[in-house]
C-alpha cells in the first residue's frame, strides 16, 4: 500500500495537468460537434432565385411554374445595379432571363436561349441543372407538338412521372457523427493524460537515487514493481472510465449500443496502448523537464498525423500511409469505421477487429520495449 | 570480544582496465562507527554499493550480520539503512510523507510507524518543515531530510556516504551529533568522507583507501602516530626571507618548514611543546607575527605521509 499510496500522492500533485487535458477534450469535441451536427444528414433546402420574364406565352408561363415550384423566387427591385448587388451578397444565387417570344421562338424550332446570370455556387449550380432538365423534355416535345397548349401539357405531364424512393436505413447518423468527433477527440486527452502522467509518475519512482534507496530497502523487487504496475493500470482504468462516463454526457445513449459498447472497447484498448508507451518512455526519459516537451511532441504528432484533430479524408494521401505505424491512427480508424457500421456481422465486425488486435500489438510492441530497456538499465555494472 | 557486523574479505571491483577497488578486507564492529576516509575517486562509494549488493563485484565475499549479502537478502536488508551522497526523495512529496514512503518500505503497522517518522523528524531536526515540499527546502535541511528518510525505521547498521558534501556549518554539526546519537542508541555506522576533520570527531575506527586499496587502519590516534611528525607550530607572518627560513630548517627537531601564503608552518619530529622555542627564535630574530598556533599532526599529514599527496588532492 505504500507505494500505491505514494503513486495516488504524485498523481494527486499533477492533478492540475489531468484537469486541463479533459477541459481541453469537452471544449474541442463540442465545437467540433457543433459545426458538424449537419454533416451527416440531409436537410431540404431550395436556391433562391430572380426570374425576368419578357414573354407572355403559356410556354414560358409554364416554365416560371416549375422554377416557381423547385426554387425560391425572390422579388427585387432597384434595377440592374440592385440585381447586381443581390447576387455579390449572396442574397440570390442567379437570375434567369426569358427572352422575349420565346414560345414563339421554341415551337419554330430556332432554340431560344434563356441567360443565366448567376454567383457559381453549388445552389446555382442546382438552378442549370433544373433548366437542362427542363428544356431537354421541352425540346423533345416541341416536335411533335401541335400547339403551345398542347406542348405545355405534354411537357407538365413528363415532369409528373416520379420515382418512388423508400429510405431503408435505419442508421443514428448524427449520434454516430457525434460519437465519431468525441471518440477521435478524447484520443489527444487520453494521450495526454496517461502518457504525460504515468511518464512524469514513472521517473519520479524510477530516479537514479531513489531506485537506488528502493533496491537497498527490504521491499522485494518484484513485489515493487507490480505494485507500479497495478497502480498505473488503476490509473489507466480511472481515466478510460471517467472518459466513457464523458462520453455518454457529450453523446448520449448511442454508447449503450453495441456500436457504443465498440467505441468504449476500443478506447480501452488504446489507453492501455498509451499506458505502455508511457512505459516504455518512462524507462529512456529520465529528466522531468524534458518529459513536458517530448510527450507534446508525441501526443500532438500522433493527433494531427493520425486524424485526430482533421478528419482523415482532408489528410493527404502520403500522411495516411505514414499514419500506418502509430497507434492512434487505428484507433481512429476503428472510430470512423463505426460511425458507418450499420449492421454488426462478420462482415463489418473483421476489419474493426483486425484495428482493435493491431492496437494491441502496439501494447505488446511497447511493453515488451520498455520491459527489455528497464532490465538493461538495472544492470548497473 | 565484539561482534563483527560487517565482514569484507578480499573484494575486488574492476571496470574493464580499472580496479576501483583492489582485494579489499576489513571488519565492522558492533556498535561502532568506522569511517571510511579517502580522497575522491579512492573507491569509497564503489565499496559501499559493493556492500549494498547494487554493484556486482569480481572477486571477494561480504558478510552482514553473519550471513552472505546478496541482492535478494530481503531479511539482511530488513535492518539496513543507506544515506547516499545524492538526495533521494520524491519531489512531489512533503516531508512527512517522503519519510513515511521511504520507511513503509521496511514497515507495514502505521502507528510504529507514525512514532519511528516522528523519532526520525525529531533526531534531524526538521519539526517545523513537515508539510513543506523538498524544493522549499535549503540544501542542509534537504541533506537532514535525506538523513531522516534513511535512518526512520531505525536500521542496525547504516551506511551515511559522504551525507555533509555541500552543507552548511549549522546542519553539519546537526547532521553529526545525530550520527552519534544514532550509534549512543544501537546502531552501527560507516560513514564515508574526505573530511578528515568529520572522521577525526565522530568515527571510532578509520580505514584510509586510496586508489581502491587500504593504506591504513586504526583509531585516530594511532594512525597519527604514523606520521614522522609529532607538532605541527604555524605562523601568520607578513614576510620572511630566505635565510630565515633555512635557519628554522637547521633547528634540532625541525623535520620541515615552508612558507605559504602569508603562513610559516614548521612541522616537528618530536617533542609537543615546541612553541616557546619558536617564539623566542621569533623574538631573537625580530619578526613580527599576527598568530602562532600549535597543532597535532593530522590524518591529511598522515595520508601526505603514507601517499606523498594530500587528502583533498
Amino acid at each position: 500500500m505504500t507505494v500505491f499510496n505514494a503513486f495516488l500522492k504524485v498523481i494527486r500533485k499533477n492533478i492540475g495537468t489531468i484537469i486541463l487535458y479533459t477541459i481541453i477534450v469537452i471544449v474541442f469535441a463540442a465545437v467540433n460537434m457543433q459545426t458538424s451536427d449537419n454533416s451527416g444528414e440531409f436537410v431540404s433546402e431550395k436556391p433562391k432565385i430572380l426570374i425576368e420574364n419578357h414573354d407572355s406565352s403559356p410556354i414560358s408561363q409554364n416554365l416560371v411554374k416549375y422554377l416557381t415550384e423547385n426554387t425560391e423566387v425572390k422579388e427585387i427591385s432597384g434595377g440592374e445595379e440592385a440585381v447586381s448587388d443581390a447576387l455579390f451578397y449572396r442574397e440570390i444565387s442567379c437570375v434567369v432571363t426569358i427572352p422575349q417570344n420565346y414560345g414563339t421562338n421554341t415551337m419554330t424550332g430556332k432554340g431560344p436561349e434563356i441567360l443565366i446570370k448567376a454567383t457559381g455556387d453549388y445552389h446555382a449550380s442546382f438552378v442549370e441543372i433544373m433548366l437542362t432538365h427542363y428544356i431537354r423534355i421541352q425540346n423533345t416535345y416541341a416536335e411533335i407538338s401541335e400547339n403551345e397548349k398542347d406542348m405545355v401539357k405534354q411537357i407538365n405531364s413528363a415532369l409528373d412521372s416520379k420515382t418512388e424512393i423508400e429510405m431503408t436505413s435505419e442508421l443514428d447518423t448524427v449520434s454516430l457523427t457525434k460519437a465519431k468527433s468525441y471518440f477521435n477527440f478524447a484520443a489527444y486527452s487520453i494521450m495526454s493524460c496517461i502518457i504525460f502522467i504515468i511518464c512524469l509518475v514513472l521517473s519520479s519512482f524510477n530516479h537514479l537515487t531513489v531506485r537506488k534507496r528502493t533496491i537497498v530497502s527490504s521491499m522485494n523487487d518484484k513485489k515493487y514493481n507490480a505494485f507500479l504496475l497495478i497502480s498505473s493500470s488503476l490509473y489507466v482504468l480511472v481515466v478510460w472510465l471517467f472518459f466513457a462516463i464523458l462520453g455518454y454526457v457529450m453523446v448520449g445513449d448511442i454508447v449503450f449500443t453495441p456500436v457504443g459498447g465498440l467505441y468504449i472497447l476500443n478506447m480501452l484498448i488504446f489507453a492501455l496502448t498509451s499506458l505502455s508507451i508511457a512505459y516504455f518512455l518512462s524507462t529512456v526519459i529520465h529528466a522531468k523537464n524534458a518529459i513536458t516537451g517530448i510527450v507534446n511532441v508525441i501526443t500532438l504528432g500522433f493527433s494531427f498525423l493520425c486524424g485526430v484533430f482533421v478528419p482523415m479524408q482532408y489528410l493527404p494521401s502520403w500522411v495516411i500511409s505514414v499514419a500506418h505505424i502509430l497507434p492512434a491512427y487505428w484507433y481512429v480508424d476503428t472510430n470512423n469505421r463505426l460511425a458507418d457500421t450499420e449492421i454488426l456481422n462478420i462482415d463489418s465486425l473483421t476489419p474493426i477487429l483486425i484495428n482493435m488486435l493491431v492496437l494491441a500489438g502496439f501494447f505488446v510492441l511497447f511493453a515488451i520495449s520498455g520491459i527489455i530497456v528497464s532490465k538493461k538499465k538495472q544492470k548497473i555494472a | 570480544m565484539k561482534t563483527k557486523i560487517i565482514e569484507v574479505n578480499n573484494l575486488t571491483k574492476e571496470y574493464k582496465e580499472l580496479k576501483a577497488v583492489d582485494g579489499l578486507s576489513f571488519d565492522v564492529y558492533e556498535k561502532e562507527i568506522l569511517g571510511l576516509l579517502g580522497p575522491n575517486g579512492s573507491g569509497k562509494s564503489t565499496t559501499i554499493n559493493c556492500i549494498l549488493s547494487l554493484l556486482k563485484y569480481s572477486e571477494g565475499n561480504i558478510k552482514i550480520f553473519g550471513k552472505e549479502m546478496r541482492p535478494d537478502a530481503y531479511d539482511i536488508k530488513r535492518d539496513i539503512g543507506v544515506i547516499f551522497q545524492e538526495v533521494a526523495v520524491f519531489d512531489e512529496l512533503t516531508v512527512y510523507d517522503n519519510i513515511d514512503y521511504f520507511c513503509g518500505l521496511y514497515i507495514r503497522n502505521k502507528k510504529q510507524r507514525r512514532e519511528h517518522i516522528e523519532d526520525a523528524i525529531k533526531l534531524v531536526g526538521i519539526e517545523d518543515y513537515k508539510k513543506f515540499y523538498p524544493k522549499q527546502l535549503s540544501g542542509g535541511l534537504l541533506r537532514r531530510l535525506n538523513i531522516a528518510c534513511g535512518i526512520a525505521h531505525k536500521p542496525k547498521l547504516i551506511f551515511l556516504d559522504e551525507p555533509t558534501v555541500a552543507v552548511d556549518p549549522q546542519s553539519r554539526n546537526n547532521i553529526l551529533e545525530g550520527i552519534k546519537k544514532l550509534c549512543e542508541s544501537g546502531a552501527t555506522i560507516v560513514y564515508t568522507t574526505h573530511y578528515m576533520e568529520e572522521v577525526e570527531q565522530i568515527c571510532d575506527r578509520i580505514v584510509i583507501i586510496d586508489k581502491g586499496k587500504i593504506i591504513a587502519e586504526g583509531t585516530s590516534d594511532s594512525l597519527k602516530e604514523l606520521a614522522s611528525i609529532e607538532e605541527k607550530i604555524s605562523v601568520e607572518i607578513d614576510k620572511i626571507d630566505d635565510e630565515t627560513l633555512t635557519k628554522i630548517k637547521d633547528l634540532l627537531t625541525v623535520s620541515d618548514a615552508e612558507y605559504q601564503n602569508g603562513v610559516l608552518t614548521v612541522s616537528y619530529k618530536s617533542g609537543n611543546d615546541n612553541i616557546a622555542e619558536m617564539i623566542d627564535f621569533l623574538r631573537s630574530n625580530n619578526l613580527k607575527y599576527n598568530k602562532i598556533y600549535s597543532e597535532r599532526p593530522t590524518l591529511n599529514d598522515v595520508f601526505l605521509e603514507l601517499t606523498g599527496k594530500e587528502l583533498r588532492d
